[in-house]
């Protein structure tokens, strides 16, 4: 039947998609997942974060739960190195592991992201 | 069908026997209360917590030790503290929390006099967040329907490009749809207005079943449609988006938001669209899609003082479009040509005073309008031209605690409207003042609004509309709710039907126009449940509409007429929707719905199905987001059942001799990637190219008896492909 039909056909697309997205995925010995333990507080930070890993190079996702106040990295590490991450993670005003968050960037955080901001 | 239920009963098994409780958060300075996005809830024992998400809303699994201590925080509220005990799993928490911006002393007042724990809402109501609009090109209102079940959108002839929303199988006059809480798309824009309203501006969409509040109006008889525009304070500082497609169609949208001063916000919205290409891929003759443009404008303003809050705007909407044969350039001359021409300019304001008393408030709203359109089908036309004036003041309260909540105010419509097609006229000024009154009870397993309005219409006298909505929590996963009511509308048969001009066949006017009044029941039932560790839905909804009064649109009366009647007999519409909803793999989603309309009026002598009505209608749609956030990836299928189609006579000489519309899929799919402030999207609608043979009977001889353009149950035109980007800047905000 025509329903059928679509589901089947809707079914494959959404293969195709799924496949294209795991491309590069294959050579699994460069890409190393990490968790890392930041600061954050709340939605503002997981997003900040998010925005500036998610969209350097070499790094494939972020995921933020800052409920947990763990992040989850999945990187190329022959493109950047752990420390380099919780150096850019330092960098936008927060603590990655045992680097502290850089104080310049502390201070332009909005009030909420700021260490126990949303204990107030 | 079979699989799908099969599928149901499958899932039943996976069901979790966790108890999870779920529940929104609010944010209250003073009276106000809005969601809060990204507020934290923490169970302290359990160590175990959740956030908010874009409608305020979270969900969490209660520990086996309970109770236990949950801590709402947000930034800029104090924070909450509520103790959940057993008791609590059943159900839903209602969280406010009060702005820092309070004294202390008056927050803890407040909180002594109200019930920090209550229900979530009581009506059906189904919310498209900006997310799910960003899901389809949403260029404008029509489209940004495609990626729901609740509500259809009908192309309404093969020549003038008019969409239509429909639900529970009734035209979307019968819908109310409102801006922000006020009645709008009405009157002459009933038929054009979902073009007026491009989807860039949108925030979110609120879909209420049945007839809803009665504090907007009387006219939401089969539901309410609530869109929510982007507001001055939150909105991008520049968003840009450009849209082009494979027919040639073009658009530009501009917004931008900011500050003026510390009390002030401004937001402007402009769009532009064009399209210049003539298409014709059937080669009837005939365009397959209008040419022309359209250009709208809105500001607005938002004004929040200590004791007083307001918003005003302006908007203006121009559209111009041609269509019909090719050869039809807009003056007239041999071909067969279709053209409209639509400009609204309107004004609104709000304003809000909070009173000494916690919780109680007064609103007022106003609105004003001025709405021209004209329209050329061939040798027919049609001219229309709309004053309007609007105002609703509501007064907000609470007997004790939040448990018991009233409104109640006054309202008044003024509606000087004046139709015209061919020799055909029907003027009207109508001034409605109106009295309403609602009641909420917000109880541990039951809520209830109970609501009632009367109106006296200048002309048709003195109308009571009463509607009551229950709802019940079932267990701590499952919700009932019921509702019924009434609604009424005086119709205006020729805007509301202007497509039915594309026709040769006479239009035979009613002998007087009356009001239509209907009386809505039904009800919905929502499970929650767990599926593969995320979270799942299953809703099923039932409505019944009856009306005491209808304006009977009959094709069946004869081949070459199209009658008006008021209703002899019986008009009744039943409509049956399932919608399922997983989260199968992390990120990816799947909604599968299913509807069945049986919409039947007294057409042609004997009670039948309306026309153009598929009586089964099914929906799927997949989504899946890297776990970067980068790409986003969307299909929407529909399936559209047979429909009865009217009888029509052929140039030959003959009737047509199957009345009955195919089944055909629709089938919509876009991919998003996303930069920094850059966003990509390419996309494609109807891409299984399916299009109705021969959509205008008598192609070739627009002036003969037999023409007919309106005899429309499937596209015209096939595939499409688009491509678009979005530049979105976000406001900078000054953080103390």
């Amino acid at each position: 039947m025509i329903m059928n039909k679509v589901l089947k056909m809707s079914f494959q697309l959404l293969l195709i998609f799924m496949v294209s997205t795991s491309f590069g995925q294959e050579k699994e010995s460069k890409w190393q997942e990490t968790v890392i333990h930041t600061s954050v507080e709340c939605q503002e930070c997981k997003d900040r974060i998010e925005g500036v890993l998610n969209y350097t190079k070499g790094i494939k996702y972020t995921e933020v739960n800052f409920v947990t106040q763990e992040l989850t990295v999945k990187y190329n590490t022959k493109k950047i190195s752990l420390d380099e991450i919780r150096q850019i993670i330092a960098d936008t005003g927060y603590d990655a592991d045992d680097v502290k968050a850089d104080e310049a960037a502390v201070e332009k955080l909005p009030a909420c992201c700021k260490p126990g901001g949303m204990k107030h | 069908m079979k699989y799908i239920l099969n599928f149901l009963a499958l899932l039943c098994c996976f069901q979790y026997v966790q108890s999870q409780v779920n529940g929104v958060v609010y944010g209250s300075d003073k009276k106000q209360k809005e969601t809060i996005v990204g507020a934290k809830v923490r169970l302290l024992n359990a160590d175990d917590g959740a956030i908010t998400g874009e409608d305020g809303t979270f969900e969490i699994i209660l520990p086996r030790e309970l109770p236990d201590t949950m801590v709402i925080s947000a930034f800029g509220y104090y924070n909450d503290t509520v103790v959940v005990t057993k008791s609590d799993r059943f159900g839903a928490f209602e969280i406010v929390l009060f702005s820092d911006q309070l004294l202390p002393e008056v927050v803890v007042a407040v909180k002594r006099e109200t019930h920090a724990i209550s229900r979530l809402k009581i009506l059906h109501v189904e919310q498209i967040n900006s997310g799910e609009l960003r899901k389809a090109a949403c260029c404008n209102l029509s489209e940004s329907f495609e990626t729901n079940a609740s509500v259809d959108v009908n192309i309404t002839d093969a020549v003038s490009g008019a969409k239509k929303i429909q639900m529970m199988g009734l035209d979307g006059v019968y819908t109310q749809i409102q801006f922000e809480n006020i009645p709008y798309l009405r009157g002459l824009e009933s038929s054009f207005g979902l073009n007026s309203i491009p989807g860039t501006w949108i925030e979110s969409i609120q879909i209420t079943k049945g007839t809803g509040n009665v504090v907007n109006g009387y006219e939401s008889m089969a539901g309410l449609v609530n869109l929510e525009l982007k507001k001055p304070e939150e909105m991008e500082r520049l968003y840009l988006n450009g849209y082009v497609n494979r027919f040639g169609r073009s658009e530009l949208n501009f917004n931008s938001g900011f500050k003026l001063g510390k009390k002030w916000s401004s937001g402007w919205f402009a769009h532009a669209s064009v399209n210049p290409v003539v298409v014709d891929e059937n080669r009837d003759g005939f365009r397959d899609i209008t040419n022309g443009s359209n250009f709208a404008v809105f500001n607005r303003y938002h004004y929040e003082g200590g004791k007083m809050e307001a918003q005003l705007g302006f908007n203006a909407y121009l559209e111009d479009k041609i269509g019909g044969q090719v050869g039809f350039n807009g003056e007239p001359n041999q071909f067969y040509g279709v053209s409209t021409t639509s400009k609204h300019i309107d004004a609104f304001a709000k304003t809000g005073f909070f009173l000494e008393k916690p919780l109680h408030s007064i609103g007022v709203v106003y609105n004003v309008k001025y709405q021209q359109v004209d329209a050329l089908f061939g040798s027919r036309s049609f001219t229309g031209e709309e004053k309007r004036a609007y105002v609703n003041a509501i007064y907000d309260g609470i007997f004790g605690t939040s448990t018991h909540k009233y409104k109640f105010g006054v309202s008044g419509v003024y509606s000087d409207i004046k139709q015209s097609v061919d020799s055909l006229n029907d003027d009207r000024l109508e001034i409605v003042p109106g009295v309403f009154g609602e009641y909420t009870y917000t109880g541990a397993r039951l809520s209830a609004v109970v609501g009632a309005r009367a109106d006296y219409h200048s002309i048709f006298k003195e109308q009571f509309s009463p509607r009551v909505h229950l709802k019940y929590a079932l267990t701590e996963f499952t919700d009932l709710r019921v509702t019924g009511g009434k609604g009424w509308r005086v119709p205006n048969y020729m805007i509301d039907n202007i497509s039915l001009l594309a026709t040769s066949r006479s239009w035979i006017a009613p002998d007087s126009v009356r009001p239509e009044v209907s009386w809505n029941v039904g009800g919905s039932f929502v499970q929650r449940f767990k599926f593969l560790k995320n979270n799942a839905s299953l809703a099923i909804d039932f409505y019944h509409t009856n009306f005491e009064n209808q304006l009977v649109v009959d094709r069946d009366v004869d081949a070459n007429q199209i009658v008006f009647t008021n209703l002899q007999q019986k008009s009744y519409s039943n409509s049956l929707q399932t919608e399922l909803s997983l989260e199968p793999l992390d990120r990816f989603e799947v909604r599968l719905a299913y509807k069945w309309l049986d919409v039947k009026s007294e057409f042609g002598g004997s009670i039948q199905q309306k026309v153009m009505i598929p009586t089964h209608r099914g929906f799927v749609n997949l989504a899946y987001q890297s776990r970067n956030k980068r790409w986003d990836y969307d299909i929407t299928c529909s399936v559209f059942g047979a429909a009865r189609l009217p009888v029509n006579e052929l140039p030959s000489g003959g009737f047509t001799e199957v009345n009955q519309s195919e089944v055909y899929p629709i089938l919509h799919a876009q991919i998003t990637h996303t930069y920094k402030v850059w966003e990509f999207y390419i996309g494609g609608e109807n891409l299984l190219n399916y299009t109705q043979d021969n959509p205008i009977i008598d192609a070739q001889n627009p002036f003969s008896s037999t023409f007919d353009a309106t005899r429309v149950w499937a596209p015209v035109v096939g595939a499409n492909v688009y491509a678009g980007f979005r530049l979105s800047l976000k406001q900078k905000h000054d953080h103390e």
